[in-house]
């Protein structure tokens, strides 16, 4: 058994800088099922959003984000996070932040979508990445301890109180408790539940299927984002940076066609607003092949492109095939970001005492029904900041500790040994394609009720036959094929969850479209949707939003 | 559809004394990737097949392997450009213990990073009220290039110094101190005289300019990490062009 006053799930962004939070004040134990620069965070390219400059304003920020958010977002924690967050970013800039400048030496800032000013810090287009090393970096500097490669199987729960985890320990196949006086999860989104997706292999909603597990609530899990410009084929990412720095977007008539939608915001409407635009162009047969659209950055130069979008000229040269500075890039919406995870305030707590969640997990809610580009990295800062100082907080306060019974390793060992053992028809690889390909289809860019039907029997079904699924390997020494299938299980009870909310909102808002109901219901519908498990069955329920400033109207762009 | 031929190095610590090679025909579609071959044969017919892999898009660093000799990330190489003599031959990286089939341990490369001193000295002082002031000179635009660095450990992998003497840090130590040296932010004068008492010596005495290590992300060892060292042992400004 391991003992730390803090125990963080995760190392993305949200769950490193907790941890370093929490370092000031104890002792902080970090587990993560792969190395820390693993993350995912990695992949975030256009950058991160703060009021830096004069001219821009706190309430501005605020407003483009409830806006984008269609009206769903908690305005009093985003109001705090847009205060917030300058102060992060010059934190993040002294720690060696190594962001873009302006020729006079200052932190540059670009235009991303949704936004009224250019508010958005960045590494060329490599903000995640660079970012994501730094706090690596930061994390070797202090005194956390890092358990690389433990993969967290369950949370430990003592008459509402979450007291540690029990985590399996890939080196060397081991499976063992850990006792910490908090629990925060930091583990990204579910992005592996659909087949069309910007995600890493490894984004599987482990720390939401925990927590829910636990008796947490979600929230919000019918809102996915799908980002507009991902590679046709791959679905890698191609940053909404092409566009903030003037990139095209280009149908088969050669037509800049968001003038049709969004004249004044054209390539930089939100994100929500661009992909079914895309969406609507293919369906028209207006793209190519049915499938995709052109992004178009000819009109750049080389030296535009090697200085703000590198990555992307690589990403494109490299999986398209396509030299973006003579051709334009095939491009189509892809899943991209949870805007729904554990329900928590913005101290991270969750309605179970001592768990917290952070970042993409973590459903505070700033995103509401659509992210904003450039919100989430700043999420992941003020609010793992956040989460991890007040976990500190609460571990110093909380005289009433119990630690797991020493049975609890021995328990998990042998319910592990169970499934690694199992034998059955089915294969976890071929569940987990059928599971994408019913996401990507029933509970998409456009919804109706009657497909998403039709996907929640698919997933329940799916479920069913999990039970069935045989693994082969008997080796607890790396054993992806036994972390493959927990994570399976993961996605299945989420995508229930996804599918189920998004039936039951019979309305359209930010990235949740029905074609059934095509508009948006603020009478019945402005409301989160709350979601618990209870004696295994999925119940729904709903939670009022936070309106402080912005009273909800019309969403154009 | 083309049907490629595997020849996968395996290693189940519970069964073998030594690692063997294994070899799996897979169908794979037009622009599949070797990381792509993985997956399907792991998926579709050997479930125990182990391998690390992440982001599918080269900016994680997982999946580092050697194809055909060469350390490489296996993400973005096209399985069609990886057949050498009519096999695609995977192994694991070099200069590090087996775990199992294509996981090494990679304990010395982290701590090669650790070694560096890889923050900002002398570090966070009081709460900041603004950015440093950095003008994006050769400097700016040098730590730009070491900095796309992912982390993968195939430097590690090639390194001929390594295979000779383990107890130089490998070209890491390098790149990790000279994106330091480059930061006009930086207040620590002595990065590449540890750098030197860690071994760069024994990088230096190997024939440099000849370094045979080619990093995936495309760093220079030479241009953009050894001699921004060694120009700084020497006096020189760093980030001047060689």
């Amino acid at each position: 058994m391991f003992s730390h006053d803090v125990l963080v799930v995760g190392a993305g962004l949200a769950g490193m800088r907790a941890a370093v939070e929490a370092a000031k004040h104890g002792s902080v134990g970090l587990l993560t099922k792969v190395y820390p620069t693993r993350s995912h965070s990695g992949g975030a390219q256009g950058g991160i959003n703060a009021v830096l400059n004069p001219s821009d304003s706190l309430e501005s920020h605020a407003f483009d984000t409830v806006k984008g958010s269609d009206y769903l977002g908690d305005q009093r924690a985003i109001e705090l996070f847009v205060e917030e967050a300058p102060r992060d970013i010059y934190e993040l800039e002294h720690m060696g932040a190594n962001f873009s400048r302006t020729p006079e030496g200052m932190i540059a800032q670009r235009e991303l979508g949704g936004a009224s000013f250019n508010r958005c810090c960045f590494a060329a287009d490599l903000t995640g990445h660079k970012l994501l090393h730094l706090l690596y970096e930061q994390l070797l500097k202090s005194n956390v301890i890092v358990y690389p490669e433990w993969f967290v199987t369950s949370l430990y729960i003592n008459r509402g109180k979450c007291g540690g985890l029990t985590a399996y320990n890939l080196h060397d196949g081991s499976v063992r408790g850990f006792h910490g006086g908090a629990v925060i999860l930091a583990t990204g989104g579910y992005g592996r539940t659909f087949a069309r997706t910007t995600n890493s292999h490894i984004v599987t909603g482990d720390g939401m299927a925990l927590a829910l597990r636990a008796g947490a609530p979600l929230c919000d899990m019918e809102f996915v984002q799908f980002h507009p410009t991902t590679l046709f084929g791959t679905n890698i990412l191609v940053s909404e940076a092409v566009r903030g720095e003037g990139g095209h977007l280009l149908n088969n008539e050669g037509k800049r066609f968001m003038a049709d939608y969004t004249p004044e915001k054209m390539e930089l409407a939100p994100r929500d607003i661009v992909s079914r635009c895309i969406q609507s162009e293919v369906r028209a047969g207006k793209g190519f092949e049915k499938e995709y659209v052109h992004l178009d950055v000819t009109h750049f130069g080389e030296k535009k492109i090697h200085e703000r979008i590198p990555q992307v000229h690589e990403l494109a040269l490299k999986f398209a095939g396509v030299e973006i500075s003579r051709e334009p890039m095939p491009v189509q919406p892809a899943q991209h970001y949870s805007m729904g995870g554990v329900r928590a305030n913005v101290d991270g707590e969750t309605e179970i005492e001592g768990l917290f969640a952070a970042g993409e997990c973590g459903c505070v809610s700033i995103h509401g029904a659509n992210r904003l580009g450039g919100n989430s990295l700043m999420e992941t800062i003020v609010f793992g900041r956040r989460a991890g100082a007040k976990a500190s907080m609460f571990v110093k306060n909380d005289t009433n500790k119990t630690p797991p019974p020493i049975g609890l390793e021995k328990d998990e060992q042998r319910r592990l040994q169970r499934i690694a053992n199992k034998r059955g028809k089915e294969k976890t690889g071929h569940l987990l394609k059928i599971l994408q390909g019913a996401m990507t289809a029933h509970c998409g860019v456009f919804r109706t009720g009657r497909e998403i039907k039709q996907g929640l029997e698919k997933v329940r079904e799916l479920k069913k036959r999990a039970s069935r699924i045989g693994l082969s390997d008997s080796c607890m020494v790396f054993n992806t094929e036994l972390t493959a299938f927990l994570e399976l299980t993961n996605l299945l009870d989420l995508a229930e969850i996804i599918a189920m909310g998004a039936l039951e909102r019979k309305e359209s808002r930010g990235a949740h479209f029905r074609e059934d109901f095509p508009t948006r219901n603020d009478e019945q519908w402005l409301k989160h949707t709350i979601a618990r498990r209870e004696r295994g069955k999925i119940k729904l329920s709903y939670e009022p939003v936070s309106i402080t400033r912005f009273k909800p109207q019309a969403r154009q762009y | 559809m083309t049907t490629f031929t595997f020849k996968i190095q395996r290693f189940n610590p519970d069964a073998d004394k030594a690692p063997g090679f294994k070899t799996y025909k897979v169908k794979l579609p037009d622009g599949a990737t070797v990381l792509d071959g993985l997956i399907k044969i792991k998926a579709e017919r050997e479930g125990s097949l182990s391998f690390r892999r992440s982001c599918r898009s080269a900016i994680c660093g997982s999946c580092a392997c050697r194809v055909n000799g060469k350390a490489m990330l296996i993400c973005d190489l096209q399985a069609q450009t990886a057949v050498a003599e009519g096999v695609i031959t995977i192994e694991p990286l070099e200069n590090f213990d087996i775990i199992r089939d294509l996981v090494v341990d990679l304990r010395p490369f982290w701590a090669a990073v650790e070694k560096a001193l890889p923050w900002l000295m002398p570090g966070l002082g009081e709460q900041p009220q603004k950015e440093y002031n950095v003008i994006p000179n050769d400097d700016f635009i040098g730590l730009g290039k070491v900095d796309v660095c992912v982390l993968c450990a195939a430097c590690h992998s090639d390194c001929p110094v390594i295979k000779e003497r383990r107890d130089w840090p490998g070209p890491i130590l390098n790149i990790k101190t000279a994106r330091f040296i480059l930061d006009a932010r930086d207040k620590d004068v002595s990065r590449a005289t540890r750098a030197m008492a860690s071994g760069l010596d024994k990088c230096l005495e190997a024939e440099q300019d000849r370094c045979p290590v080619k990093c995936p992300k495309g760093i220079d060892m030479a241009k953009d990490s050894f001699k921004v060292v060694r120009d700084k042992l020497q006096g020189r400004p760093a980030g001047i062009k060689l």
